[in-house]
C-alpha cells in the first residue's frame, strides 16, 4: 500500500467517523429534547382511571312490578326463583348474550352453615337462573378478606358456581385499577377489582344477612366492599359514609338478599352455629336499600330499632328507598 | 429367525448397527442417557411438587417428598430428637441404594445437583484439555466432610443447622422465597400487558403463578440474600464444576461416607487402560476414575464409561484391589494380571474412605462442640431475651425442641396462603434461627381455618395439627385453642383512643367467637365541636389466639396500634402470659 | 498416545469416545425407567387422594365431638375406655347431611334439632351411633318412635319413658325427645351399652306429660309401641283428622279417639264415623249409643260413640260382642282422664320433599 492510497483511505475513515459521531450526537439531542421533563411531573407514572357505565348496570325501572319480591320456603332453588319471578322474572334483568357478574359475599374462610358467607346453594340457583335467561357468560367474583382460594373453597361457593357453569374470578395483584366514582364522599378514586367487569353487561349482587360490629348490618349494599382493593381498612373511620359511597359506585341490575340463614350476632365473622338461625327467605329487588331495610326489620328481626345511618345517607342521594313498607312488596310461599 | 412376519424391504434396509456390532438402540439408550432421563424426571418432579405446595393444588400430593427422602434430614433429626418423624423413614429409599451403589443420588436424583450440572454444561467454554484439569481432585473437596461433622455434632447437642446447606432445603428455600416471587412478578406483568395491549385472555398464564388467588404479590424478608446466594453458588460452576456438590454439600458428604461401603463401583481394567485421562473430561464428582477411584467422591454418573476410548471402565461389583494379583512391575511395563499384560502405569484402582485426615475430623468435631454454645447462648432463642417478633406458626413445638427439628426448608412458608410466614432474619432468631419460619403480621395474618403449614412440615417442627386441635374444639376443648402470641393495643397510636376517630377494624376482623376484642362505647365532643361516638377497643387476652389479623388490618400501617408479640403462646410454658393458659400448657405436657 | 487418539479427544467436543455398547445396560436402564414411572404413578395416586379436612365445607362443629353445644346430650356418655366421636348438631336446613333420604320422616314429626354422636370402644369396633331428635312435643316423639319400632317388638312404658332394646338398637322416647342408638354389631357388649344408655337417658332427658291416648289405650291392652297418631285421613276418611290410634296385639283391632270442641260436635263426628263405616258394609246392630257396622269384605266390626267431647271408637273388631266390650272399657278409662289432658297437639304440616 503506497502512501497516497493510505492517506486517501484514512481521510475517508476520518470523515466517516466524524459523520457518525455527529449523527449520534444529534440523535441524543433530539431524544433528550423529546424526553425533557423540567418540573419532574412528566416522569410520574400515569394513573389510568376507570369508569363504570353511566347509569351503572341498572335495568329500566318499572312502575307496575313490585319493588320487593320476598320468597319463603324450604327449597333454596324455589326461593331464588320465586323471589326473582315476583319482581318480573330473570328475563327482565338478563337478556340473551349478556355477560353477567355475580358478586356474592365470600369474605371469610368459613363453612356456609356459619352464615358469614353467601349460601352456595343460592349462588348455584342464581347462576342457573341467569344462564337459563340466556347469559353468554356468568362470572362470580369477590375480593375476600382472607385468602381468596380458601374462602371460595371452604364456603362451598367455588364448587357451586363452577358446577352451575359460572367462571370464578379470584383477584390477583394486577387485577385492580383506579375507579372514579364522581360525587362520592370518600372513594372518589379507589382501586377496583376490574378484571371481572371487562365486557360485563349486567351485575347481580347476592349477599347474606349479617350482623356487623360497626355498621350494625351487612347486607346487599355493604356487599360491594368486596369489589374494592387498596387500603380498605380505612373505611371504618366513616363506615356509613363509605357504604353510601358503595351504593353510589355500583348500580346493579338486581340484588338478592340471601336470608336462608341469618348471622344475627358476632358479625361479620361469626364462627359458631349458635350465632346463626334459619331465615328461610330470599329477597329480590332492584333497590338494595329496600332489600336491606326489609332484612333489617324482618330477617335480623330488629323491627323497633332505627335503621343504621347509611340507609339515610344513601337514600338522600336518591339511591333507593328504605321505606319498603310503603312500596309494593310481593310475598310468595314456595316449596 | 423363523417368522411368518414379512416386512417389505427388510432385507434391503436392515436395522442399523453400531460399529461394535451391537444394535443401534444399545448406543441410543445407553446408561448415561437413562441417567439424564432420571435427572429430568426428578428435577421436574421436584418443581411439580413445589408448584403443588399451594392450597388449590395440594390435593394429597406428597409435597415434601424430596425433603423426606433426603437421608441427612432423617439422620440429623434422629440424632437431635432421638425419633424419626412421620415420613422421614423414607430416607431409607436413598440411604440403602447408597450403601449398595455409592453416591448415585447426587447425579441421578438430586435436583440441586442437576441444576449445577446443567449450568456447568451450558456455560462450559473450556476445551477438553482444560476440562480434564478442572475435574481433577483437589484437597478443598474435603471441606464438605468437615461441614458435615460440625452440623452433626451440633445436632447431637440440640441445634439443627444442616438446613443451612443441605441441598434440598436450600433449593426449596431459594425457590420459595426468591425465585417463585420473581417469576410471579414477571408473569403477572406479562399477563397484564397481554390483556391490556393485545386484548388477549392471559388466563392460561395463571398456570405459571406460584400463588394463584393471592390478591397481592408475595414478598419475603431477606429474599435478596437467598437469591444472591444461589446466584453465587450456581455461578461458581463456571470456576469449579459442581463447586457446591464437591466442596460444600453436607448431604453429599454424608452419602460419601456411606459410599465407602458400597460393593459396586467404577472398575478400571488395568490391561486396557492407557492412562489417557479422557475419563476425567466430564467426571462430575472429580473422583479420579483414571487412577484410584475415590468412591466417596464418585457420583456414579457413568460419564467416564462413556468417555473411555479403550472400554477399560465398567461399573460392577468391585470389592477387591487388583494390584494384589499383579505379577511384575507396572511402572516398568513388565507386569501381568491373570496372564494379560498390564498397560496402565497406575496400579491402584480404588480409594474407599473420604480423604480427610483424622486430625481434621477432630478439628471439625471440636468446631461443632464450640459452635453450639456460641449460637445457643446468643439470647435470641432462649427463654429470656427472646425476640418479641419470633412468633412461630401454630402447631410449632416448644422453642428448644423446634430448633432440634426445623431444617429451614421453608416449605411452610411456601404453602402459607396469606404470606404471613416469613424466613426469620438475624433480627428474630439470631444466626441459630436464621430462615426458620416466623410470622410477620404487617405482611399477612394466620388464617383461622388453615393448618397447611403443619401439613407440609417434614420434620414435625410444626407438628401435624388438625383444625379441631388448632381451634381447641371437640376432644381438644380442655386444652383450648392454640395461641401463637397475644395482641396488645398501643393506645397512643389507636385512632379511637388517641385521635378521636372511629375505627375498630380490629374488632370486625377478629375471627374467634366470642371476639377477643371488645369495645367501650363513648360519645365525645371532638376538637372541632362535633359529637362523635367512639368504640374504643380493648383485649380479652384469654380469648386471643395471636392470629394477627387485627395487626394486619390495622390502618396505622407502619407500626400498628394493635400488634401481636410472642408472649402468651401455648406451646411454651416459659412464654405464657396468663395463669390460666399456663395451667393449660402444663396439662398438655 | 497416538495422533488419532489425540484428535479424537481434544478436537471434537461433546462427543463420547466409547466404542462398545451393551444390550444388558439398556435392559437395566429400562428397569430404572419403569421404576421412575412407578414413582410418577404413586405420586399421581397420592395426589388424587387428599385429606378431606383440608378443604371441607362442613363446619367444624359438625365434624368434631364435644364442643360447647352438646344440647340435651348428658356429658360422659361413653362407657369406661370408650371415646366419643363425631358429635354433630343438625337443623332442618342440613339434616340431609346426616340422614340422606329419610329426613322427610323426621320432619313430618316436627323435627327441630338432631344431636348425633358415635361411641367408639378401645378396639375401634363395634361402634354405637346415637341420634337424639328434638321433635317439639311428646306426641311427635312417641309417634316417631312408634313408627320405627319393629312391629313384632313390645316396648315398655315406665315413668313417662317409652323404651326398647331390640337386637342392636335402642329406641327411647321421653318428653319431646326421640332417641335411637344403633350398634354396628349385635353383641352382648353392645347390648349392655344400649341398656346403660337407655337408663341414662330415661333420667337425663326432661319428661313431659304423655298424650292422653296412652292413659286411654294402654290399660285396654294396647302395647305402648302401638299407640300412634294420624293427623289426617285416618281409615281413608277425609273428615277423620287428629285421630289417636291404638292397635291391639291381634294386629287387626284398633281403638281410636278424637278430641272435639264440645259434646255436640263429638256426637256429630261419631255419627259421621258410623255412617262412613256403614258405607263399607252393613249395620250390625246398635248398642250403648254406637251403631256398629260390619265390613262387607273383611267381616270385621267397627263403630264409634261420643263420650263428653271425646269420640271413642273401635275399628275392625272380631265381633260385636268384643267391640262392645272394648268400647265400654274405653268409656270407663276416659272417665278417669281429666278434661284438661284432652289435647291434641297440632301436628306440623308434613314437609313436601
Amino acid at each position: 500500500m503506497d502512501e497516497a492510497e493510505h492517506a486517501r483511505l484514512s481521510r475517508r475513515q476520518v470523515l466517516r467517523q466524524v459523520a457518525g459521531v455527529a449523527a449520534g450526537a444529534a440523535a441524543a439531542g433530539v431524544l433528550a429534547w423529546r424526553l425533557r421533563d423540567p418540573t419532574g411531573e412528566r416522569g410520574k407514572p400515569a394513573q389510568p382511571e376507570l369508569s363504570l357505565p353511566a347509569g351503572g348496570y341498572a335495568v329500566e325501572a318499572s312502575s307496575v312490578l313490585p319493588a320487593l319480591g320476598v320468597a319463603t320456603g324450604q327449597s333454596v332453588d324455589a326461593m331464588v326463583r320465586g323471589a326473582v319471578d315476583a319482581i318480573g322474572g330473570m328475563a327482565r334483568f338478563v337478556s340473551r348474550g349478556d355477560v353477567v357478574v355475580i358478586k356474592p359475599n365470600v369474605a371469610f374462610e368459613r363453612a356456609a352453615a356459619l352464615g358469614a358467607t353467601t349460601n352456595p346453594e343460592v349462588v348455584r340457583a342464581l347462576v342457573l337462573l341467569v344462564r337459563e335467561a340466556g347469559a353468554r357468560e356468568v362470572r362470580v367474583a369477590d375480593n375476600p378478606i382472607e385468602s381468596p382460594e380458601a374462602c371460595f373453597v371452604r364456603s362451598g361457593v367455588q364448587r357451586a358456581a363452577v358446577e352451575a357453569g359460572a367462571t370464578v374470578y379470584l383477584p390477583s395483584p394486577r387485577d385492580f385499577r383506579t375507579l372514579a366514582v364522581p360525587g362520592a364522599t370518600w372513594i372518589v378514586r379507589w382501586p377496583f377489582f376490574h378484571r371481572p367487569f371487562l365486557g360485563a353487561t349486567k351485575v347481580i349482587g347476592v349477599s347474606p344477612v349479617k350482623d356487623h360490629n360497626l355498621c350494625r348490618a351487612s347486607m346487599t349494599t355493604k356487599n360491594w366492599y368486596g369489589l374494592l382493593g387498596g387500603r380498605r381498612n380505612q373505611f371504618h373511620q366513616d363506615i356509613h359514609g363509605i357504604i353510601a359511597d358503595l351504593a353510589l359506585m355500583m348500580r346493579p341490575s338486581l340484588v338478592l338478599l340471601d336470608g336462608t340463614r341469618v348471622l344475627f350476632r358476632s358479625g361479620p365473622t361469626g364462627g359458631s352455629l349458635s350465632d346463626v338461625r334459619p331465615g328461610n327467605t330470599v329477597v329480590s329487588s332492584t333497590d338494595s336499600l329496600a332489600a336491606d331495610a326489609f332484612g333489617w326489620h324482618e330477617l335480623l328481626d330488629r323491627p323497633s330499632e332505627p335503621l343504621p345511618a347509611y340507609f339515610e345517607k344513601a337514600a338522600a342521594r336518591g339511591l333507593g328507598n328504605p321505606d319498603w313498607k310503603a312500596q309494593h312488596v310481593k310475598r310468595v310461599q314456595v316449596g | 429367525m423363523a417368522s411368518t412376519l414379512v416386512i417389505p424391504g427388510w432385507e434391503k434396509h436392515p436395522p442399523k448397527r453400531n460399529k461394535d456390532g451391537s444394535p443401534w438402540w444399545a448406543r441410543t439408550f445407553r446408561i448415561t442417557r437413562v441417567r439424564i432421563a432420571s435427572q429430568v424426571f426428578f428435577f421436574s418432579l421436584f418443581l411439580f411438587l413445589l408448584w403443588c405446595t399451594w392450597f388449590s393444588r395440594l390435593g394429597g400430593y406428597p409435597v415434601s417428598l424430596f425433603l423426606e427422602v433426603d437421608p441427612l434430614v432423617g439422620v440429623a433429626t434422629a440424632i437431635s430428637t432421638h425419633t424419626v418423624y412421620r415420613w422421614l423413614w423414607r430416607g431409607l429409599f436413598v440411604l440403602v441404594p447408597t450403601l449398595l451403589l455409592g453416591r448415585a443420588f447426587c447425579n441421578w436424583m438430586c435436583p440441586y445437583g442437576t441444576l449445577h450440572q446443567f449450568v456447568g454444561w451450558v456455560f462450559n467454554i473450556w476445551t477438553n484439555k482444560n476440562n480434564i484439569d478442572r475435574n481433577r481432585y483437589r484437597p478443598a473437596y474435603q471441606i464438605k466432610y468437615l461441614i458435615l461433622a460440625v452440623f452433626l455434632v451440633m445436632a447431637s447437642l440440640g441445634s439443627l443447622q444442616i438446613g443451612l446447606l443441605d441441598p434440598i432445603c436450600l433449593l426449596v428455600r431459594t425457590l420459595t422465597t426468591a425465585v417463585a416471587p420473581a417469576s410471579d412478578l414477571a408473569h403477572l406483568n406479562l399477563a397484564a400487558a397481554l390483556r391490556e395491549r393485545l386484548g388477549m385472555d392471559p388466563a392460561p398464564l395463571l398456570f405459571l403463578s406460584s400463588a394463584p388467588g393471592a390478591s397481592e404479590q408475595r414478598i419475603f424478608r431477606g429474599a435478596w440474600f437467598v437469591g444472591l446466594l444461589i446466584v453465587g453458588l450456581v455461578g461458581m460452576n463456571l470456576v469449579i464444576p459442581r463447586f457446591f456438590c464437591r466442596v460444600l454439600c453436607p448431604l453429599g458428604a454424608f452419602l460419601g461416607v456411606l459410599a465407602r461401603f458400597a460393593p459396586f463401583r467404577i472398575k478400571r481394567d488395568l490391561t486396557k487402560c492407557t492412562d489417557c485421562n479422557a475419563c476425567l473430561r466430564r467426571c462430575e464428582g472429580a473422583s479420579d476414575p483414571q487412577a484410584a477411584l475415590r468412591k466417596s467422591e464418585c457420583f456414579v454418573c457413568f460419564n467416564c464409561i462413556d468417555d473411555c476410548p479403550e472400554d477399560a471402565l465398567s461399573f460392577g461389583l468391585g470389592p477387591l484391589e487388583f494390584k494384589d494379583f499383579m505379577v511384575g512391575e507396572p511402572r516398568k511395563g513388565t507386569a501381568t494380571l491373570f496372564g494379560k499384560p498390564v498397560i496402565s502405569k497406575i496400579p491402584e484402582t480404588v480409594k474407599s474412605a473420604p480423604a480427610v485426615p483424622r486430625r481434621r475430623w477432630a478439628f471439625a468435631v471440636l468446631g461443632g462442640v464450640l459452635a453450639y454454645p456460641f449460637l445457643r447462648l446468643s439470647a435470641a432463642v432462649n427463654k429470656r431475651g427472646f425476640s418479641a417478633k419470633a412468633i412461630r406458626p401454630p402447631g410449632s413445638v416448644e422453642e428448644s425442641e423446634f430448633l432440634e427439628r426445623c431444617i429451614k426448608c421453608d416449605q411452610c412458608i411456601r404453602v402459607c396462603p396469606t404470606n404471613v410466614l416469613q424466613p426469620s432474619t438475624l433480627a428474630e432468631g439470631g444466626l441459630e434461627g436464621l430462615w426458620t419460619p416466623v410470622m410477620n403480621f404487617s405482611i399477612g395474618f394466620c388464617q383461622l381455618n388453615c393448618t397447611l403449614c403443619s401439613e407440609v412440615c417434614p420434620t414435625g417442627a410444626i407438628q401435624k395439627t388438625s383444625l379441631a386441635r388448632k381451634l381447641g374444639v371437640g376432644e381438644h376443648a380442655p386444652k383450648g385453642p392454640i395461641s401463637v402470641g397475644t395482641a396488645f393495643f398501643d393506645r397512643g397510636r389507636c385512632l379511637p383512643w388517641a385521635m378521636e376517630t372511629p375505627c375498630v377494624v380490629c374488632e370486625e376482623v377478629c375471627p374467634v367467637t366470642p371476639k377477643a376484642i371488645g369495645t367501650y362505647e363513648e360519645t365525645i365532643t371532638r376538637w372541632d365541636g362535633t359529637k362523635v361516638t367512639l368504640k374504643k377497643p380493648y383485649m380479652r387476652p384469654e380469648l386471643c389466639i395471636g392470629c394477627g389479623i387485627c395487626e394486619h388490618e390495622c390502618p396505622v400501617l407502619d407500626s400498628p396500634a394493635v400488634y401481636v408479640t410472642a408472649v402468651g403462646e401455648t406451646r411454651s410454658q416459659d412464654r405464657s402470659l396468663l395463669l390460666e393458659t399456663s395451667r393449660k400448657t402444663k396439662e398438655k405436657t | 498416545m497416538g495422533d488419532g487418539l489425540e484428535e479424537r479427544i481434544f478436537v471434537r467436543p461433546r462427543k463420547h469416545f466409547r466404542r462398545t455398547y451393551s444390550t444388558r445396560e439398556v435392559g437395566i436402564g429400562a428397569v430404572l425407567l419403569v421404576g421412575l414411572a412407578a414413582v410418577a404413578g404413586w405420586v399421581a395416586w397420592r395426589g388424587a387422594h387428599p385429606d378431606p379436612e383440608l378443604s371441607s365445607a362442613v363446619p367444624l362443629e359438625h365434624r368434631a365431638p364435644g364442643n360447647v353445644d352438646r344440647g340435651p346430650l348428658p356429658a360422659g356418655l361413653a362407657p369406661a375406655g370408650w371415646r366419643e366421636q363425631r358429635l354433630g348438631v343438625f337443623d332442618p336446613g342440613n339434616l340431609y347431611e346426616k340422614i340422606d333420604g329419610r329426613e322427610g320422616y323426621y320432619k313430618s314429626f316436627g323435627f327441630q334439632r338432631l344431636h348425633a354422636l358415635t361411641l367408639v370402644p378401645p378396639a375401634g369396633e363395634p361402634t354405637v351411633d346415637i341420634e337424639l331428635y328434638d321433635l317439639g312435643s311428646a306426641q311427635n316423639a312417641l309417634g316417631a318412635a312408634a313408627g320405627e319400632i319393629p312391629a313384632t317388638a313390645s316396648p315398655a312404658l315406665r315413668d313417662g319413658t317409652l323404651s326398647l332394646v331390640d337386637r342392636n338398637t335402642l329406641y327411647l322416647a321421653r318428653g319431646k325427645y326421640y332417641l335411637r342408638a344403633i350398634g354396628s354389631a349385635e353383641s352382648p357388649a353392645v347390648r349392655e351399652v344400649l341398656e346403660t344408655l337407655g337408663r341414662r337417658f330415661a333420667t337425663a332427658l326432661p319428661a313431659a306429660a304423655l298424650p292422653f291416648s296412652y292413659a286411654l289405650f294402654v290399660p285396654c291392652g294396647v302395647s305402648p309401641g302401638k299407640v300412634s297418631y294420624l293427623a289426617e285421613n285416618a281409615f281413608s276418611f277425609g273428615f277423620a283428622r287428629g285421630v289417636h290410634l291404638g292397635q291391639l296385639p291381634d294386629g287387626d283391632t284398633e281403638l281410636f279417639a278424637v278430641v272435639t270442641g264440645n259434646p255436640a260436635e263429638a256426637r256429630a263426628l261419631a255419627a259421621r264415623f258410623n255412617q262412613a263405616f256403614a258405607e263399607y258394609g252393613k249395620p250390625a246392630g246398635g248398642a250403648g249409643g254406637v251403631a256398629w257396622a260390619e265390613d262387607r269384605y273383611l267381616a270385621r266390626i267397627s263403630g264409634a260413640g261420643a263420650t263428653g267431647r271425646l269420640v271413642l271408637g273401635v275399628h275392625s273388631a272380631a265381633d260385636v260382642q268384643t267391640a262392645r266390650g272394648l268400647h265400654e272399657k274405653l268409656v270407663t278409662r276416659a272417665a278417669s282422664i281429666p278434661d284438661s289432658a284432652l289435647v291434641t297437639v297440632a301436628a306440623p304440616p308434613r314437609q313436601e320433599e
